[in-house]
């Protein structure tokens, strides 16, 4: 395992709101292009060579071969330079790193993805996951909350899978500041209500800033869920990546080794984690 | 010459040399490859760094203002440069072979924990292509007033050395451990003999000796579970006042791992090179993020973390303590904030 990213170029630039953009990178080394493989809710270190290394959840799906996708938020010094990457631009990549979701033991099953803002974008790899085996799992629920309508990320995405019969996709905003929006206004809990499956054999996935954790965590207990079916993303400082620089370390967990995706269960008994 | 780090378990070679031929070793070693010796510094500091004279040579020392670490784990190293036209390119590493020589049971303790730090999750490549090629020459030593290993129960190593020296009268005891502690003694094979039954006698006699020395003790039985109880301790509130936050009980640490990775510029030659430099987890700024957050900003917390990360912290993933109980951070605090007594603070 090295600190040595992969050379990679930035082929396709999408601009979702004014604070982020979807990234589409493929590796130089066709080796690494073809057998890069990850699982949902993993990241991968983006370097940017003159300024520095920021870690970021895959947002394309493992099925999708070929190319990796991030969607990033212009946040500090290397996301802000990303941002005004030109196309073909050369970056370095390195992972991927990290647990990511358990599917295999959420196949079979239910399964309630809820995003808040940016917390869509480990998500969206889980989605397109569920939706390449889409016969390997019973209901699929998805909420997605945002500030406004202009802040629900890759929007016509969500649009096309609120159209869908073979999931249940609901989407929310804060409010509406004005734009034109069909869909519900107010908290991702209030549609939690309206959730149809039984408890027992779903896994529940929820990403999203920490206020939000605190809400829909909270909305979930009282309705009943198990801790231990409640998985969270972690997001904490990391320099490396692979469990050596401590940046990261929780209790005592390596978020970047153990995590970043943690049992509701795990994450409670973590010293340190609120 | 060959080289296998790979401790023959439950076979071990004791042989002696006596203590007047050990710069005959010592030379031959270094005329086979780089060695580093610990050498007095000051006027009770001492140092590790290139043989160059046997009469420098410290043999009887309590420890190094600095542990080994140094010479695979630099408290700051160059990963790699980069430029527009040519790309990536990462650091060659030199092919030679290092010998520490003088290391002391709880530094080789340190070493057997940063092995498994910088193994757990994958094998850092930049530690471990510095960490394959350097050998160990361990030599026993008696405690000073800092020394906790025995209550860290370091103060005795039976693996990561290649060759150890129990000092004795007028020979060392000498356990060789590894292919590669044999390939050295096999250097100058006729400074060495087979132990008489007297030298095993007085072998014993002094391990029970060492064993009485020990004037520190700390008390590490249930310390998990005291540092969860007590995890909201004002005692933290209270150290942490006293704590200058200078992180030198970090540095001066055989086991602290923490770094940074970061990036510089030459804009002259258009080069870049990332860089990783020791860190340490008592820095206010340590796990700030993007957008301001810091997940432990408080001065009690950062105080507390490295407390708990030495006592039970990766006691998961490494089977025990992370602290060796070599003493250097009671020895080198400016505000003479001592682990023992801290300890002792959380027990009462
Ligand atoms: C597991 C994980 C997944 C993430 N996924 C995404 C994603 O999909 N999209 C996205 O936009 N952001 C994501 N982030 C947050 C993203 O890493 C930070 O926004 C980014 O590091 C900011 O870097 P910067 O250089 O622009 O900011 P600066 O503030 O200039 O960063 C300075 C330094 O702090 C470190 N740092 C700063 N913030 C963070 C942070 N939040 N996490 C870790 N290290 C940080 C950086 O590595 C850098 O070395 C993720 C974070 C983690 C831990
Ligand atoms: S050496 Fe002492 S003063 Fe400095 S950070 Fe460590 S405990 Fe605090
Ligand atoms: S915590 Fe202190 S006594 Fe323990 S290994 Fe580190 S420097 Fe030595
Ligand atoms: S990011 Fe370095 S240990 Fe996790």
């Amino acid at each position: 395992m090295s600190l040595v990213p992969e050379m990679a170029t930035l082929v396709e630039k999408r601009y979702l709101d004014p604070h982020h953009s979807l990234f589409r990178f493929i590796f130089d080394n066709e080796l690494k292009r073809e057998g890069f493989g990850f699982r949902p809710g993993q990241f991968v270190m983006l370097s940017i060579f003159g300024v520095g290394e920021a870690p970021i959840s895959i947002t394309s799906g493992p099925d999708e071969k070929g190319f990796i996708e991030l969607c990033v938020r212009k946040a500090g010094r290397v996301t802000t330079v990303l941002h005004n990457l030109e196309e073909n631009s050369k970056v370095g990549i390195r992972g991927p790193y990290g647990n990511g979701y358990p599917v295999e033991q959420m196949l079979g099953g239910n399964l309630l993805i809820i995003a808040g803002g940016l917390g869509i974008a480990p998500l969206r790899s889980l989605i397109r996951y569920a939706l390449w085996r889409r016969d390997a799992f019973k209901e699929i629920y998805i909420i997605y909350g945002a500030r406004s309508p202009e802040n629900i990320l890759f929007r016509g995405e969500m649009e096309n899978l609120v159209l869908r019969n073979d999931i249940n996709c609901l989407l929310t905003v804060d409010s509406t500041y004005g734009q034109p929006w069909n869909a519900h206004v107010g908290r991702v809990t209030d549609l939690l209500e309206r959730v149809r499956m039984p408890l027992k054999d779903t896994s529940v996935a929820v990403c999203g800033p920490p206020v939000f954790y605190r809400f829909v965590l909270n909305k979930l207990l009282s309705l009943g869920y198990s801790k231990g079916k409640i998985y969270m993303s972690l997001e904490r400082r990391m320099e490396c990546g692979m469990g050596k620089c401590g940046h990261c370390v929780v209790g005592h967990k390596y978020t970047c080794v153990d995590g970043p995706i943690f049992t509701y269960w795990d994450a409670i008994n973590l010293p340190e984690i609120f | 010459m060959t080289y296998s780090h790979l401790p023959v378990k439950g076979k071990m070679i004791f042989l002696t040399i006596e203590k007047s031929r050990l710069k005959e070793f010592l030379e031959a070693v270094s005329d086979e490859c780089r060695l580093i010796v610990p050498e007095k510094k000051g006027k009770s500091t001492y140092i590790f760094r290139e043989y160059t004279d046997f009469s420098k040579v410290a043999l009887e020392f309590v420890r190094t203002i600095i542990p080994p670490k140094r010479f695979f784990f630099p408290p700051s190293e160059t990963l790699f440069s980069y430029t527009k036209t040519e790309g990536l390119s990462v650091s060659s590493e030199s092919e030679s072979f290092t010998v520490i020589f003088g290391v002391h049971p709880c530094d080789l303790h340190g070493i057997n924990i940063l092995d498994k730090a910088f193994s757990y999750g994958g094998r850092d490549s930049f530690y471990w292509r510095k960490r394959e090629k350097v050998g160990f020459i361990g030599l026993s030593c008696l405690p000073d007033k800092y020394c906790l290993c025995k209550s860290m129960h370091t103060d005795f190593i039976e693996d990561v050395y290649d060759i150890f020296l129990y000092t004795l009268d007028d020979v060392y005891m000498v356990s060789v451990r590894t292919a590669f502690g044999d390939d050295l003694i096999r250097l100058k094979s006729d400074l060495f003999k087979s132990p008489t039954k007297r030298e095993v006698v007085e072998y014993k006699k002094r391990i029970m000796e060492r064993d009485s020395m020990f004037t520190r003790i700390m008390d590490i039985t249930n310390l998990a579970d005291l540092l969860t109880l007590e995890y909201k301790s004002e005692v933290w509130e209270e150290y942490s006042r006293r704590c200058l936050f200078c992180g030198s009980c970090i540095m001066v640490c055989p086991t602290c791992q923490c770094f940074d990775v970061y990036d510089t510029t030459d804009l002259t030659k258009g080069i870049s090179y990332r860089i990783r430099r020791w860190d340490a987890c008592m820095r206010k700024d340590y796990a700030l993020v993007a957008g301001g957050h810091n997940f432990r900003e408080d001065r009690a917390a950062r105080f507390r973390f490295r407390y708990l990360h030495k006592e039970i912290g990766f006691a998961e993933m490494q089977g025990r303590a992370t602290c060796t109980g070599c003493g250097r951070c009671s020895e080198t605090c400016p505000a003479g904030i001592d682990m023992v007594e801290v300890v002792r603070r959380i027990r009462e």
